[in-house]
C-alpha cells in the first residue's frame, strides 16, 4: 500500500499527490494530513474516484485511507466516530479548496483583439510563474484554441502550471467545435460536469 | 546561452517587436517590477552574449526610440543600452 506524507502541506497539495497516484493505477494508498480542507477533498476524491473512504485520528492529524472494497484498509484501525464527525463539521464551512481559473475566450477583456490576446499569454505566463498555483485552469469557448493549435509561449506556460500541480482541464464540445481536437497540446480533454465541478470546489474562480 | 530583456514604453511597438522576433523564440512578459519605466510590456529572449542581444535590439525597427535593453542576470536587470 503507498503511503503519501502530505503533513505540513496545504490544500490542494496532498490532493494532486494522491490524485497522481490514482491516475497511474493505484487503488489502495494512504495519505497523513494535517488540516481538515485536505480530509475533506480527499475523502471526495475517493467517492469520485469509486474508491471507499476512510479516515483515522493519528499524531498531529488525520490519516486518509482510499482503497477498493469495503472501506477497510489493511493495516489500520477503524473511523473514531469524533473525528468523522470534526470532518463532516469541515465540509459544511464551504470553504472550498484553491482556486480555479476560467478562461473562456482568447483574451483577455474586451477592446482590441490583438492587444486582449498579448494580454492573455501574459497573464498566463505571470500565473504560471506564481508561488501560488490555480487548483485548475479551466479552458472553454475560444479559450481551447490557446492549447489546441496556439503558440508555443501559451503551452509552455500552461505546461508549466501543470508540472507545479495544477490540473488543466479542456472542453472537448469547444475543441470538437472549432474543429482541434486533433491538436491538442496539454491538458485533459473534460466536459460541462468536471469543469464545473471544479468551480463548485474551488474557494474562488478568477475568470480570465 | 544568457537571457535577455527589452521593456517597451509603448504598446503597440512592443506587439509589433514581437512578431519580428517570433523566429526567435521571444516571449512576451509583463515588464518586471523592479523596471518602473515603460508600458508594461516586454520581450524576453536568449542570446548568445550582449553584442548579439544588441546588435537583435537594434535591427528591430518597431523599438527604436521606443525600448531598452537590459542583461537578465540572477533575477537582476541589468541595463545595457537604449534601443
Amino acid at each position: 500500500m503507498k503511503i503519501i506524507d502530505a503533513f505540513g502541506m496545504q490544500c490542494p497539495k496532498p490532493l494532486v499527490l494522491a490524485k497522481k497516484e490514482i491516475d497511474s493505477g493505484c487503488r489502495e494508498l494512504s495519505v497523513q494530513v494535517d488540516n481538515e480542507t485536505a480530509v475533506k477533498n480527499l475523502s471526495r476524491l475517493g467517492t469520485k474516484t469509486g474508491l471507499s473512504v476512510s479516515v483515522d485520528a493519528i499524531e498531529g492529524g488525520w490519516l486518509v485511507s482510499l482503497c477498493e472494497g469495503d472501506g477497510v484498509v489493511p493495516n489500520t484501525s477503524v473511523v473514531a466516530p469524533a473525528v468523522v464527525a470534526a470532518t463532516v463539521a469541515a465540509c459544511g464551512t464551504g470553504a472550498g479548496c484553491g482556486y480555479a481559473v476560467f478562461v473562456g475566450k482568447d483574451h483577455v477583456g474586451e477592446g482590441d483583439g490583438e492587444l486582449g490576446y498579448n494580454l492573455m499569454k501574459m497573464a498566463l505566463y505571470t500565473l504560471s510563474e506564481s508561488d501560488d498555483v490555480p487548483a485548475s485552469l479551466l479552458f472553454m469557448n475560444a479559450g481551447v484554441k490557446l492549447v489546441a493549435g496556439g503558440e508555443q509561449q501559451v503551452l509552455d506556460s500552461v505546461q508549466a502550471l501543470a508540472e507545479k500541480g495544477c490540473e488543466v482541464l479542456v472542453c472537448g464540445t469547444c475543441l470538437d467545435f472549432y474543429g482541434v481536437k486533433d491538436q491538442l497540446a496539454t491538458g485533459e480533454v473534460s466536459n460541462m460536469y468536471d469543469i464545473l465541478g471544479r468551480m463548485q470546489e474551488a474557494s474562488k474562480v478568477i475568470t480570465l | 546561452m544568457k537571457k535577455f530583456l527589452i521593456a517597451f514604453e509603448s504598446t503597440h511597438a512592443a506587439m509589433a517587436a514581437q512578431k519580428a522576433l517570433s523566429s526567435i523564440g521571444s516571449i512576451i512578459i509583463p515588464t518586471p517590477r523592479a523596471i518602473s519605466a515603460g508600458c508594461g510590456m516586454s520581450l524576453c529572449f536568449e542570446a548568445v552574449g550582449s553584442h548579439e542581444a544588441i546588435a537583435l535590439g537594434l535591427s528591430v525597427e518597431d523599438a527604436r526610440g521606443l525600448a531598452t535593453l537590459y542583461e537578465v542576470q540572477a533575477g537582476e536587470y541589468q541595463l545595457l543600452q537604449k534601443l
